[in-house]
C-alpha cells in the first residue's frame, strides 16, 4: 500500500504532467522529425513510389462517338456529354477544363472542388473515373531490397563505409588517447592545444572540407608540398599524389581529414575522464613500484574504459553516416565511386533518380548495420568497462 | 470633395486587389542571374497589373530539387518552377500541357533544338540554355581544331611528358561530365537507345568510335573532378577542352587570374556538329492552381520567351535566347558582334544542339555513363569492353 501510496497524490500528478509539458516541444520536434521519418523509411522501403494520376472510381462510360470526344478532348475542349454527365454529379461546366491530354488518357480539373477526372479509351470505350494525382506507391515486397543488394553501386558503397568505419573510428580513438594523455601532463601552453585540438570539431564541417580541398590539391596542395619537403631531406623523388583523382587515394583523404576533425573532441572527453580518476590509484601504483607507461595501461587505460566505450559507440554511428564531407570534397561519389558511401548513394538514389522506395531500403539496412554492430558493442564490448568504485 | 476621392481610391484598390491572381514562381537564379530575372518579373508586373508573382529563390538546382520533390509529395507545388528533365519525368502528371494555355505562334517560334515532348506531351519551354562549346589557349595552338583528327592532332602537339607524367595537357575531361561523351557519341550519328527506346545502341559501331576518340584524346587528357577553370587558375596548362557556354565567366576568369590568352571556339566536329545543350526548363504544376493561376502562370512564360526579353536574359545573364525570332533579332545580332561568346554559342546551338534523353531512368543512365565514361578516359580497359559493359547495365534500365 505505502509503495503506490504515491499515486493518489495530487501533487505526484501535477509533477508528472508538468514535466510532460516541459518535454512536450522536444517530443513534437523529435516526433515530427525523427520518429515519423524513421518509421515512414520502413513503410517506403516496401513500395515504388511515383508521382501519378490515378483513376479512381468510374463515373461514367461512353461506347457512342468516341471519336468525337478523342477529338474534341485531343483540342483541350470538352464533349457536350461528358459535360452533361458531370453536371449531373454537380460540376459546373465553368469550372471544368482539360489540363493533360495524350493519345488515350486525358485528365479534367474541376475548379470548384478541386477534383480531378480522369478520362481513359479502352478500345470503343471511354470511361470517366474520379482521380487523384499526388505520391503513389506500389507495393513491391521485398524487391527494393533483391535491388539494392544486387546493385553493383551500393555493394561499393557497403565496401568503402566498411573500410572508412574500421580504419577511421580506432586510428581516431588512438590518436585521441595519445593526445589526451599528453594534454594531461603538465605541458608548457596547454590551453593552447587543448583549443587546437578541438578547434576543429566545432569549425563548420563544409568550410573544413573546402579547405581540406586545397591542402589535397595536386598541384598546389600544402600536402603534396610538405610531403615533398619531407622525402626532399631524404633524398627521395617524391611524385604529386592526385588525391581527389586517384582512386587509390580517395578515401585515405576522407579519413586522414576526418581524423583530424574528430581527434580533438574525443581527446578533449578522454582527457575529462582521466581527470575523474581518483590520485589515490596513481599513489599506490608508485608506492607499489609501478612505472609511467604501465601505470598508464594498468589504470588509466582500465578506468578509462567508460569514456572508450561511449566514443566507440559515438564515433561507430557517426562514422556509418559520412555524407556532406564526400559531396563538398569531390562534387561526387569520388573517383571511380572511391568515395562512393551509403549515405550518399541513398541520397542519390532519392533525389537524382527519384528512387525512394529504393533509398529508403537502402537507409533500412544501414540501420540494421548500425543497430547489430551497437547492440554487439552493448553486449560484448561492455564486458571490458571497468567503473570506478 | 478630398474625402470622396480618398474614398474612390481606396476603392479602387480593393477591386484591384479582389481582381488580382498571385502565383508563386521557384527557381535557382542566383547574383546576377536573379537580378535579370527579377527585372522581368517586375517588368511582367507592371504590364499586367493584376497578376502577382512570388518569386522565391530557393538556393542552388540541388535545393530546388529536394524542395520541389517535397512540394510534390506534399501537394503544395509552386505554380510555376526552373526543372531539368530529369525531374520534369518524375512528377509529369503533375504538370499542365502548355499547348493548352500558350499560343500556338509561341510554341512554333521555340527553336527546334529545344523541342521537348515527354510521352508526347508539350509540359516544358527552355529557359536558361547554354551549349557545350570549345576553349583552347590560343599561346599554346592558335587555330582552333574543326574535326576531331585535328582536336587529337592539338592535344598530342600541346601535350608534354616530364620524368613519365604529363606536365601540360592536350585536353581535360571531368568524370562527372558524361555529357562530353554523348556529344562525341551523336556527333558520330550513335546514340543510347534506338528511338523506341527498346534496344540498346550504345555499342554499335558509332559508338564505338565516339568511344575510341575519346580515348585516344585522353591519352593527353588531364583528369580531374574538380572544375577545369579551378586547375586553370592554378597555373595547370591545356590546350584546349570542353565546356558549356554558361562556364565562360569561371574560365575567362581563371585565365585572366593564370595571366593566359583563352578563346572560345564550336566543337570539333565529325560526322555532324552536334553539341549537347544544357540548363534548365519552365514547367507548370497542375496541383491546387486555379485556371487563372495557370493562365497567368503561362502569361508569364510567354512573357518571358517574347524576342526583347529572352535576348535581355540572354544578354544578361549568358545564356541563349531560345526563340527563333530572338536568336535572329537585330537586338541578338548586335549582341553577337561585340560578344564572343554570344556568337560561338548561338552558332553552335544552330548547327547541332541536342537535349538530354526523356527516359524516366536518365538518370540512372547517367549514373551508369559517369562509371564507364571515367573508366574511358582513364584508359582502364579497351574501348570495346567500356561500351559492351555499359550496353549490359544499360539494357536493365532501358
Amino acid at each position: 500500500m505505502q509503495r503506490f501510496g504515491h499515486w493518489r497524490r495530487k501533487r505526484f500528478w501535477w509533477e508528472t504532467v508538468e514535466a510532460y509539458i516541459y518535454l512536450l516541444p522536444t517530443l513534437i520536434v523529435l516526433g515530427l522529425f525523427t520518429f515519423y521519418p524513421f518509421v515512414n523509411a520502413f513503410v517506403y522501403s516496401a513500395y515504388n513510389i511515383r508521382t501519378r494520376t490515378v483513376p479512381g472510381p468510374v463515373v461514367f462510360t461512353s461506347t457512342e462517338g468516341v471519336e468525337d470526344w478523342v477529338r474534341l478532348l485531343s483540342r483541350g475542349r470538352l464533349p457536350e456529354e461528358l459535360t452533361r454527365a458531370l453536371e449531373r454529379r454537380g460540376v459546373s461546366p465553368d469550372n471544368l477544363w482539360v489540363r493533360l491530354r495524350e493519345a488515350n488518357r486525358w485528365v479534367l480539373k474541376d475548379e470548384g472542388s478541386n477534383d480531378e477526372y480522369i478520362v481513359l479509351r479502352d478500345g470503343d470505350t471511354l470511361k470517366v473515373h474520379k482521380a487523384a494525382t499526388g505520391w503513389v506507391g506500389t507495393p513491391v515486397g521485398w524487391a527494393n531490397f533483391q535491388r539494392a543488394l544486387q546493385d553493383p553501386d551500393f555493394a561499393k558503397a557497403l565496401v568503402n563505409t566498411s573500410v572508412y568505419v574500421g580504419v577511421s573510428v580506432p586510428v581516431t580513438l588512438v590518436l585521441a588517447l595519445v593526445i589526451a594523455t599528453l594534454l594531461n601532463q603538465a605541458l608548457r601552453g596547454r590551453p593552447f592545444f587543448r583549443l587546437a585540438t578541438f578547434l576543429p570539431y566545432i569549425t563548420p564541417v563544409v568550410a573544413i572540407t573546402m579547405v581540406w580541398g586545397w591542402i589535397y590539391d595536386r598541384h598546389v596542395g600544402l600536402l603534396n608540398y610538405l610531403l615533398g619537403s619531407v622525402a626532399g631531406l631524404f633524398g627521395f623523388q617524391f611524385s604529386f599524389l592526385d588525391w581527389l583523382n586517384d582512386a587509390r587515394f580517395a578515401l585515405p583523404a576522407l579519413i586522414i581529414m576526418n581524423v583530424w576533425r574528430f581527434v580533438g573532441y574525443q581527446a578533449l572527453i578522454l582527457l575529462a575522464g582521466m581527470q575523474a580518476i581518483d590520485r589515490e590509484y596513481y599513489e599506490a601504483a608508485r608506492v607499489d613500484g609501478g612505472g609511467g607507461l604501465e601505470i598508464w595501461r594498468r589504470i588509466t587505460l582500465p578506468l578509462l574504459t567508460p569514456q572508450i566505450f561511449f566514443l566507440l559507440i559515438i564515433s561507430l554511428i557517426g562514422s556509418f553516416r559520412i555524407f556532406e564531407e564526400v559531396l563538398v570534397l569531390f562534387h561526387g561519389p569520388g573517383p571511380e565511386k572511391a568515395a562512393l558511401t551509403i549515405v550518399y548513394y541513398i541520397f542519390t538514389k532519392a533525389f537524382d533518380s527519384g528512387h525512394y522506395g529504393l533509398a529508403s531500403a537502402a537507409s533500412v539496412v544501414l540501420f540494421a548495420i548500425i543497430f547489430v554492430l551497437s547492440l554487439f558493442q552493448l553486449t560484448v564490448t561492455q564486458r571490458r568497462v571497468h567503473y570506478e568504485r | 470633395m478630398r474625402k470622396f476621392l480618398v474614398v474612390l481610391t481606396l476603392l479602387a484598390i480593393g477591386f484591384v486587389g479582389l481582381g488580382q491572381v498571385t502565383i508563386t514562381f521557384w527557381h535557382a537564379m542566383s547574383g546576377a542571374l536573379g537580378e535579370a530575372l527579377t527585372t522581368l518579373v517586375q517588368k511582367f508586373m507592371a504590364e499586367n497589373p493584376t497578376i502577382k508573382v512570388d518569386l522565391v529563390y530557393q538556393g542552388g538546382y540541388s535545393a530546388l530539387q529536394q524542395k520541389l520533390i517535397a512540394a510534390v509529395a506534399a501537394k503544395e507545388p509552386p505554380t510555376l518552377a526552373q526543372q531539368y528533365e530529369n525531374w520534369t519525368t518524375q512528377w509529369l502528371d503533375a504538370l499542365v500541357d502548355l499547348d493548352l494555355f500558350l499560343p500556338e505562334v509561341l510554341i512554333n517560334d521555340i527553336l527546334p533544338q529545344f523541342d521537348q515532348r515527354f510521352e508526347g506531351r508539350l509540359v516544358t519551354v527552355p529557359f536558361n540554355k547554354s551549349i557545350l562549346v570549345l576553349y583552347y589557349r590560343t599561346d599554346l595552338w592558335p587555330v582552333p581544331p574543326k574535326t576531331w583528327d585535328e582536336f587529337v592532332a592539338m592535344a598530342k602537339a600541346v601535350a608534354k611528358v616530364e620524368g613519365g607524367q604529363l606536365v601540360r595537357y592536350g585536353t581535360a575531361f571531368r568524370p562527372a561530365n558524361p555529357e562530353i561523351f554523348l556529344t562525341f557519341l551523336t556527333q558520330a550519328e550513335g546514340s543510347l537507345l534506338s528511338d523506341d527506346w527498346k534496344t540498346v545502341t550504345v555499342n554499335n559501331a558509332a559508338g564505338m568510335e565516339a568511344a575510341k576518340f575519346a580515348a585516344e584524346l585522353s591519352k593527353y587528357a588531364l583528369v580531374q573532378s574538380g572544375y577545369i577553370s579551378d586547375a586553370l587558375a592554378k597555373g595547370v596548362a591545356i590546350g584546349g577542352w570542353v565546356d558549356t557556354s554558361a562556364g565562360y565567366t569561371y574560365n575567362m576568369s581563371a585565365a585572366k587570374t593564370a595571366n593566359i590568352p583563352l578563346a572560345v571556339a564550336p566543337l570539333p566536329c565529325y560526322k555532324n556538329c552536334a553539341s549537347m545543350i544544357q540548363g534548365t526548363n519552365l514547367a507548370i504544376f497542375s496541383i491546387k492552381q486555379t485556371k487563372a493561376q495557370i493562365e497567368a502562370a503561362a502569361k508569364l512564360i510567354a512573357f518571358l520567351l517574347r524576342e526583347d526579353n529572352t535576348v535581355y536574359w540572354a544578354e544578361k545573364t549568358g545564356y541563349l535566347p531560345v526563340t527563333a525570332h530572338g536568336i535572329h533579332s537585330k537586338a541578338w545580332q548586335a549582341i553577337m558582334a561585340k560578344s564572343e561568346i554570344a556568337r560561338i554559342g548561338t552558332q553552335q546551338l544552330l548547327a547541332g544542339g541536342f537535349g538530354q534523353l526523356l527516359h524516366p531512368n536518365y538518370m540512372d543512365m547517367r549514373s551508369a555513363l559517369i562509371t564507364y565514361w571515367e573508366q574511358l578516359i582513364k584508359a582502364q580497359d579497351t574501348p570495346e569492353n567500356i561500351m559492351n559493359n555499359l550496353a549490359a547495365q544499360l539494357n536493365t534500365l532501358k
